[in-house]
């Protein structure tokens, strides 16, 4: 349902359109050119009959089936006439058995009838029939098996012109757990499953591994042979993806597209601590330092990244032009960036290494998407001793739709909760089933995965984010993961540019990182109105002032004048639940750097 | 999150270190106690050399007792594994 309602929203919202050619696709589009039949939704089997009541004259059966064979989505599969004695009582009037129609049909179509149906109808869902006997085995009180066996769902993922996808992971979800599979060469993949036959499936939720959408395909009408999936390629919804410039719709609500070009986080060094960084990527071939924690701290297997979480964190981050490839704009393209690989298998351990690693190298800024459900001291020392070195860590909020997970909760750190947009992805993409309908403010909506609580500093895009994966390739991801670059990324800039920065608040202590936490949340714009779900709001470039003023004398390593003291500012009211310094509840007003460096100044030392 | 099974019961992965980041003597202490415990195992030493961790395998029940021996002086913790958002 909620999937239903976000894409009657989306639409509301016009989409198709965003003033920048980049149209998301629409179910309409979706199907377009196809070479091959894809997969159809399934139809579901309803049962109509007449109602006996006492003193109504029951409705002919005839009647009925004219009124379903008027239908033209209705088709009418037989009609299953009483028997035995029920039969002489049968349109007798005295509530016998009567004649029943089954018919196939949408299941909105079924349920409209079911709803408008008269007294004297009967519309019920032809469900399918489960086993009697209990042949179920239960293991250890924990599993259970379900009977039967299993079925193989034979699949061929295509692109819009009918070439083969291969290594897209599919999942096909039926009764039991759910089948997965990769697809091969030919972009073909045999999944098997238990529970029961083919009517049985739910949902088929394809995943590409790179430069197409996710689909998700509920209720497939399938075959015995081979059923064909198509996806949409990114193409299809930015125009000359991936030649053309691209601005990706969490970088436009961030104005990152309206900043001076000149400013490029040059001279400020972020490490992301996660899965490695291919480096062989075009658009980041400028990322040349890491480490692998995973493997003796090796000084190369770092630009390894398997599980791809990395790469597409740097590529929001630091994303450059290259030649032809410019399908990704990254905030900091000149930052020095360092990729600090934990996973796979990270663990406490590794954090706290990668944690002194940033440390020793005066790293400014880390991005940190990821966590555990439990909770380390060791950890919570060492993020309080690297932001005492003037190490900010920007943190994930978690994406188990709780409470904020660590290290999030931790106070020494900027927690990051996820924003979605309306209009952004496909209908039928698994990005539309993050949407819930109460908590959906405009265009903007809260996903359902993101975790919140009085911890959340500010929120970041989050949904159907595009971004560079290892092998050349882009993919669109969700989660808190994909929120944190964007503000990592508006922090490097930051560091680098903004005048706070200059000179003596170029030293590398506590402070610096509490400026640089103020100045994201005195950007917030606030969009859902829920400060538990998105903190101050999302960082807006342009509400920062002083930035425009750097543009005009290069980074800060250069930058020799600060700008003019001109306007007005307003600190807005603290928000006391968070643990989160300097928030404010209203964080549309401007504050000046100065004012707001006394401030944090007379702050610390307890005058207000 | 069991992650290896020893023989007298489940084992897993902590990180200890010491709480006064002065006193190395107690991880020296801890480190000869597991010499005792049959299924443990120092899997990797780590830190800074003045912050200095030990990453040990231990069983479960083990663990409790030596939190309980050295939990004054010492950080002993699971060694839980993280996870990508």
């Amino acid at each position: 349902m909620a999937d239903n309602n976000a894409s009657d929203n989306s639409a509301g919202q016009g989409k198709g359109s965003n003033g920048r050619g980049n149209a998301a696709p629409n179910k309409t589009d979706a199907a377009a050119p196809t070479v091959e039949p894809t997969v159809k939704a399934r139809r579901s089997r309803f049962l109509v009959a007449a109602r006996p009541l006492p003193g109504v004259q029951p409705m002919a059966v005839d009647a009925i089936a004219t009124t379903l064979n008027n239908m033209p989505d209705v088709q009418i599969i037989k009609q299953v006439k009483p028997s035995g004695f029920g039969a002489f009582s049968a349109g007798g009037g005295g509530g016998g058995m009567p004649e029943i129609v089954v018919a196939e049909m949408d299941p909105a179509r079924g349920a409209a009838l079911r709803a408008s149906a008269p007294p004297n109808v009967i519309v019920e869902h032809d469900a399918l029939l489960r086993h009697a006997d209990d042949l179920s085995m239960a293991f250890n009180n924990a599993m259970t098996m379900s009977p039967g066996i299993g079925i193989d769902v034979r699949l061929r993922v295509v692109g819009t012109s009918g070439q083969p996808l291969p290594k897209a992971t599919v999942y096909v979800y039926g009764l039991g757990f759910p089948g997965q599979g990769v697809t091969d060469d030919r972009g073909e993949v045999t999944v098997t499953v238990f529970g029961g036959p083919l009517e049985t499936i739910q949902a088929i939720y394809v995943k590409p591994s790179a430069n197409y959408w996710d689909r998700m395909f509920e209720r497939p009408a399938l075959s015995d042979g081979i059923n064909t999936l198509q996806l949409q390629p990114f193409s299809a919804t930015f125009q000359g993806f991936p030649g053309s410039p691209y601005v990706g719709w969490g970088q436009q609500l961030m104005k990152l597209d309206q900043l001076d070009p000149s400013l490029t986080g040059q001279g400020v060094k972020v490490a992301i601590i996660d899965s490695g960084c291919d480096s062989g990527h075009p658009q980041l071939t400028h990322v040349t330092r890491g480490m692998d924690f995973t493997n003796n701290k090796d000084g190369a297997s770092w630009a390894r990244d398997t599980m791809s979480h990395g790469t597409h964190c740097a590529g929001i981050i630091t994303a450059a032009t290259s030649g032809q490839l410019k399908a990704v704009r990254g905030f900091a393209p000149m930052a020095e960036v360092h990729a600090l690989k934990v996973f796979p298998g990270g663990r406490f351990s590794d954090l706290i290494d990668a944690l002194d690693q940033c440390i020793a190298s005066g790293i400014d800024v880390v991005n940190m998407s990821l966590g555990s459900s439990e909770a380390s001291e060791l950890v919570a020392h060492k993020l309080i001793e690297a932001r005492q070195n003037g190490v900010a860590c920007i943190v994930a909020a978690g994406n188990a739709s709780g409470p904020v997970q660590f290290p999030g909760n931790q106070p020494s750190v900027l927690t990051v909760s996820a924003i979605g947009k309306l209009g952004e992805f496909p209908d039928d993409s698994y990005h539309a089933r993050t949407v819930v309908p109460n908590m959906v403010a405009g265009a903007m909506f809260s996903p359902r995965f993101t975790c919140f609580g009085p911890q959340i500093g500010v929120a970041g895009p989050g949904v159907a984010i595009v971004s560079t994966v290892p092998g050349g390739g882009y993919a669109a991801w969700d989660g808190t993961s994909m929120a944190t670059p964007h503000i990592t990324g508006m922090g490097a800039l930051l560091l680098a540019h903004h005048p706070v920065f200059r000179d003596a608040a170029k030293a590398r202590n506590e402070q610096r990182v509490s400026q640089l936490f103020s100045l994201l949340a005195s950007a917030g714009v606030r969009y859902l109105g829920d400060p538990t779900r998105e903190g101050v709001g999302v960082p807006d470039l342009q509400r920062v002032a002083g930035l425009g003023a750097a543009a005009q004398s290069g980074n800060m390593a250069t930058a020799s004048a600060a700008p003019p003291l001109s306007g007005t500012m307003s600190f807005g009211v603290p928000y006391q639940g968070s643990p989160f310094a300097n928030a404010y509840l209203q964080p549309a007003q401007m504050i000046h750097p100065a004012l707001l460096q006394s401030f944090l100044q007379m702050r610390n030392a307890g005058l207000v | 999150m069991t992650d290896n099974f020893a023989t007298n019961g489940s084992s897993d992965e902590f990180i200890v270190a010491g709480r006064s980041a002065s006193d190395t003597s107690q991880l020296t202490a801890f480190e000869d106690a597991l010499k005792g415990i049959s299924g443990a195992s120092v899997v990797s030493r780590g830190g800074r050399p003045d912050q200095p961790h030990l990453v040990v395998n231990l069983p479960l029940q083990d663990a409790e007792q030596l939190k309980s021996r050295f939990g004054t002086a010492l950080i002993i913790e699971r060694n839980a594994k993280l996870s990508p958002f």
